[in-house]
């Protein structure tokens, strides 16, 4: 189908369009430079438009998950979609995959609806606890790890504890310190993995981590709860390093976490064969400074490798998204969140459109999303937002895409949404040649087979290799 | 003759779905296959549980019943069911435990589209563990965590040996873990069961309990973890005194329930003590739990009924805003049931008569590879091939982990899922 | 239990050392312990003469053997192929590595005991530790079976 939008005006840091207003022709699912004869044109003008949002971390499919959404606390797959499409989104990474859920983790993303998906793999180093001692074993891990990216069908590689712990004091050799894995990695080369995500926790931010250019600190409000920290963060970012937000909405929210950061009423717990459990609570982060650090950080907008995050559903529920839209994008709609003052700049829609578009597409590498130009997947959002619209109507505006174009497949159509089921992909990094031998080292603790926990078809949607 | 080496095959017979299963197939049969147990090889050798040298017989053709049954081709038969489906009022959509991940999800969407009820085998057990996480929260792992650091498991109502046979060599007794570097001799086992069994030579404690007492032996437990006074209890103390000491002792203690606990007495009550049982080690030490499931796909079913509709329990239709339904079992509705669609199960066995017996009075539509006690009573019979041997497909591990199914024989049977789709696909059509 | 040797096996081929199966009779006898090669591989053997002599290399051969070469009796009407017995042993584990932590042993990985057609199978009687006269002390195997499948003579 071939579709014509016309009249809008357009916001794409990566093509310097800052309200500029131009047609954007849709042909086989991909923005072309034009053509006559559309088969459906659309009426944009007197409204923003945007790619699809990219969402570099959201959990919607970690392990456990299913358990809080069969006590109704959670989004049904079906809600997910249906509620990121209305926000304007078309793509969801989940932030934790590992070696053992990644079957799990992908066939659970595929069951969302419109969204493409992607997943970062979060490597237990456990498993590589005698390799990441000593830097003589860099170039093996080096090697080892875009093989594992590739077989779990993930996007990018995280880690969630920078360390080894027993709790046992008989295996007290076999761990590792932060100080220890940090130097490691630090030391990995960029092409092997262009850039490693980081958990962000206080402790990680008491360490000192001698090349942060290399990593990504991931929903890094989460832990800033002093000025120490902050200029810690801003110190990272200039020296090349890229972090996602992680604001909030402070409200109660359902949080996954380790049995210390739990508030609130509790769920349950799941081992993942990290140092601790997983705890499913629920409640409000109100002790911490967090949550103002979180926002003066992305007031201050130190850098623009800055991403749009939440850590959804932790610091706030993906559904919170409008709502802190309009507060970064106007002083007078957050007035009241906090007693200290906060900076009084503001977001205009090009830099919305760059943290929740242009660069967590960047990070989690996809060339094809997170922005409007020829070429680019034909994923687009279309907002009812003008001069005229007023601060108080930036949340429902955001809240409520007028329309949404998924692979060049209308799915909201003067903001209801017509069709969900358009094709879905899952994004993942691969290499060239795929030789598992070496990564086997990585799962000899596993109860599956290597070739089972690789991740089959069967789990994904369509595979995109990039 | 040549012959073709599948390795690493998932064997779809129990819950452990042991994903090492080798086999080498020579003019589409198994020739000869390794590492599989006893209860898997029957069902790769189409004989009888636990028996491999007696074939189960196989439903040949599609069957329909006039004054007798009849062989038939499916097309007659698929419109024979739509018809039995589509003329009832509150149809009955069960079994689905031994079907693959996407042939769950259309029979969910024909009870939705027949707004009917839908059952899985064994539901009311599984639903009391579900609906007990509201109080006492959840405490899971996949299996290889359950390997790698439990110093105890207890096994409570099943019998893993019967149910489960690789289930104590694989998941949790004997494998050596990460940070069980001997395997059993660095773990402890009990096992709480109604009579004595194989179990009770490999248990550190065997704790025989009366029928019907499990829930009281489970409050008791609590009370002497809470310091509490337990002398009106009359059964065996001392065990359990024994076995809560050493409970709270270890570091990490993995519990297995099975479908002991709703045989006898009280399923919910009984899971509810047991979870709150969990919940109160938890306080003291770390203990996981899971339910060990014999169907292959049990966890399948529960994924999917939690995806779709939020809520694990069966799924109601019937009535408006249908399926969230808060009951553990709609079979108590089963008197309002006018026609069953049973998928890959036998009610007549495994229900209690008094169920089965309003079964014998309605019209039922079974999708199922072998002769079973329904196949006597069904209406429309339709063979189908076996999933995960000679049809693909995805189930989920008791730990909630998904496995791809593979293909390893040809048959000339559809799969239950290409069955079930072409009915929702007529239904669609002539239904809308 | 006496380990079986290859004299004892020696006493019962032709002698001749015409190396028709490749080897002298004695290498014959010594592949034929390690299994490699069957009697039926050497020619004269099959002669009617030799018949007995076969049915006693076949009964010395045969599972009997097993358990004379390591004391192992195994009963497969009784094992459900549990394969508890298949990961205790502590030699699967060194020649295997899937063996290892639980799962059975990969296809052409060579153990001791693997589960074949849902039963259990002593595949290389030889490297048991009970075979070796200075390791005679396992026993794991026949201990921990819980169908009681796996006995000591
Ligand atoms: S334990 Fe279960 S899954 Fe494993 S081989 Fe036996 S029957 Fe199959
Ligand atoms: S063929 Fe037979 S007789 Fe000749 S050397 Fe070999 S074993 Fe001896
Ligand atoms: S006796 Fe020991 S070495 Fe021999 S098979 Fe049994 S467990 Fe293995
Ligand atoms: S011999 Fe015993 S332990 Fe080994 S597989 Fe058979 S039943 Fe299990």
């Amino acid at each position: 189908m071939k579709i014509k939008i016309e009249g809008g005006r357009l916001y794409d840091p990566g093509n310097n369009l800052d309200g500029e207003e131009r047609d954007i022709f849709i042909e086989d699912g991909i923005i072309v430079e034009g053509f006559s004869g559309a088969d459906k044109t659309i009426d944009a003008s007197g409204k923003a438009i945007m790619a699809g949002g990219v969402d570099v971390h959201s959990h919607v499919a970690t392990y456990g998950l299913n358990l809080i959404r069969g006590m109704n606390r959670f989004y049904s797959p079906r809600e997910i979609g249906h509620i990121y499409a209305k926000m304007g989104y078309t793509h969801v990474n989940e932030p934790f995959m590992t070696q053992v859920t990644a079957n799990y983790v992908h066939h659970e993303l595929s069951s969302i609806p419109i969204l493409d998906t992607s997943a970062f793999l979060v490597l237990n180093l456990r498993d590589a606890e005698t390799k990441i001692k000593s830097a003589k074993h860099l170039e093996e891990v080096e090697k080892i790890i875009p093989i594992i990216i590739a077989g779990t069908k993930a996007i990018g590689l995280k880690i969630y504890e920078p360390f080894v712990k027993y709790a046992e004091r008989k295996y007290i050799l076999r761990n590792v310190t932060a100080k220890k894995t940090l130097s490691f990695f630090s030391g990995m080369s960029r092409e092997s993995i262009p850039r490693i995500i980081m958990h962000t926790s206080p402790e990680l931010f008491g360490e000192e981590i001698e090349n942060p250019g290399g990593f990504h600190f991931s929903h890094v409000g989460s832990a800033i709860n002093n000025e120490e920290a902050y200029q810690k963060v801003l110190h990272y970012l200039n020296a090349g390093a890229t972090v996602d937000l992680g604001l909030f909405d402070l409200e109660q929210n359902l949080r996954i976490s380790n049995p210390k950061q739990t508030v609130g009423e509790v769920f349950g717990r799941v081992d993942m064969g990290l140092s601790e459990d997983i705890v499913f609570s629920k409640g409000k982060v109100s002790e911490n400074e967090a949550p103002f650090f979180a926002f003066k950080l992305a007031l201050s907008q130190p850098s623009s490798h800055i991403s749009f995050s939440t850590d959804s559903p932790a610091n706030a529920s993906f559904e919170a998204y409008p709502k802190i839209f309009s507060w970064l994008m106007k002083a007078e709609n957050r007035a009241n969140l906090f007693d200290k003052e906060l900076p009084d700049s503001e977001y205009s829609l090009l830099d919305i459109a760059r943290i929740t578009r242009h660069n967590p597409a960047y990070i989690l590498g996809l060339k094809n999303k997170g922005h409007l130009g020829v070429g680019a997947e034909a994923d687009i959002a279309i907002y009812d937002i003008n001069e005229d619209t007023k601060p108080s109507e930036l949340e429902a505006c955001f809240k409520d895409c007028a329309w949404l174009i998924k692979s060049g497949c209308i799915v909201v159509e003067d903001h209801r949404i017509v069709n969900d089921q358009v094709e879905k992909k899952t994004y993942y990094r691969g290499v060239e040649p795929l030789d598992y031998e070496p990564a086997k080292i990585l799962t000899s603790y596993s109860t599956f087979r290597f070739e089972n926990l690789m991740v089959d078809e069967v789990f994904t949607a369509k595979e995109v290799k990039v | 003759m040549s012959e073709i080496l599948y390795e690493s095959v998932v064997c779809p017979s129990c819950g452990c779905l042991c994903d090492d299963i080798d086999v080498v197939v020579e003019e589409n049969r198994v020739k000869s296959i390794r590492n599989v147990c006893e209860w898997g090889i029957s069902k790769f050798l189409f004989t009888k549980k636990f028996t491999p040298n007696v074939k189960r017989g196989r439903v040949e053709k599609p069957m329909i019943r006039g004054k007798t049954l009849t062989e038939t081709d499916y097309e007659t038969a698929i419109s024979r069911a739509v018809d039995i489906l589509k003329g009832s009022k509150k149809p009955l959509i069960y079994g689905l435990t031994n079907s693959g991940y996407n042939a769950q999800k259309i029979a969910l969407n024909i009870a939705r589209r027949l707004k009917g009820l839908f059952e899985p085998r064994g539901a009311a057990l599984l639903s009391s563990y579900y609906a007990a996480m509201g109080d006492s929260n959840f405490y899971v792992a996949p299996l290889e965590e359950i390997r790698n650091n439990a110093d105890l498991i207890i096994y409570w109502g099943c019998n893993p040996i019967h149910s489960t046979p690789r289930h104590l060599a694989r998941y949790s007794v004997y494998p050596r873990g990460r940070c069980k570097e001997r395997g059993s001799q660095d773990r402890a086992v009990f096992t709480v069961d109604v009579a004595e069994n194989e179990m009770g030579k490999l248990s550190r404690r065997f704790l025989q309990v009366e029928r019907g007492t499990d829930s009281l032996v489970m409050e008791t437990m609590m009370k002497l973890l809470r310091g509490e006074n337990v002398e009106d209890y009359k059964g065996d103390i001392a065990t359990i005194e024994n076995m809560v000491r050493q409970m709270t002792k270890v570091s990490y203690g993995a519990i297995f329930f099975g479908l002991g606990l709703s045989a006898r007495g009280n399923a919910v009550k009984n899971i509810e003590n047991l979870m709150a049982l969990v919940k109160e080690l938890n306080g003291k030490t770390r203990f996981v739990i899971l339910p060990l499931y014999d169907d292959f796909n049990t966890s399948g079913v529960i994924q999917l009924l939690i995806r779709e509709l939020k809520n694990p329990m069966p799924a109601d239709f019937s009535v408006d805003h249908g399926a969230k339904n808060s009951k553990y079992s709609l079979l108590e509705n089963l008197h309002e049931v006018d026609a069953a669609l049973v998928v890959g199960d036998d009610p007549f066995w495994s229900l209690p008569s008094e169920k089965s017996d309003l079964l014998k009075e309605i019209p039922i539509v079974l999708i199922d590879p072998y002769w079973t006690r329904t196949t006597n009573k069904a209406q429309v019979i339709f063979p189908t091939a076996v999933t995960g041997i000679e049809a693909e497909g995805v189930a989920y591990r008791m730990d909630g982990l998904p496995l791809k199914l593979k293909k390893v024989l040809e048959s000339e049977y559809p799969s239950d899922e290409s069955i079930l789709g072409e009915i929702y696909q007529r239904l669609h059509k002539e239904f809308p | 239990m006496a380990k079986l040797s290859m004299y004892q096996l020696y006493q019962y081929l032709p002698k001749t050392d015409c190396e028709k199966c490749g080897f002298s009779c004695m290498g014959f006898a010594n592949r034929l312990i390690s299994r490699d090669i069957k009697p039926e591989d050497c020619p004269f053997l099959l002669e009617p003469e030799y018949s007995e002599s076969l049915t006693e290399l076949n009964r010395l051969l045969g599972p009997e053997v097993e358990k004379e070469i390591t004391g192992l009796i195994i009963d497969q009407e009784k094992c459900n192929g549990c394969g508890i017995c298949v990961t205790v042993c502590e030699v699967n584990m060194e020649k295997s590595r899937e063996a290892e932590s639980g799962r059975g042993p990969g296809f052409s990985d060579d153990v001791v005991l693997r589960i074949d057609n849902g039963k259990i199978k002593l595949v290389d009687p030889h490297s048991c530790r009970r075979a070796n006269p200075s390791s005679h002390i396992c026993r794991a195997c026949a201990e921990l079976c819980p169908t009681k499948a796996i006995s000591l003579v």
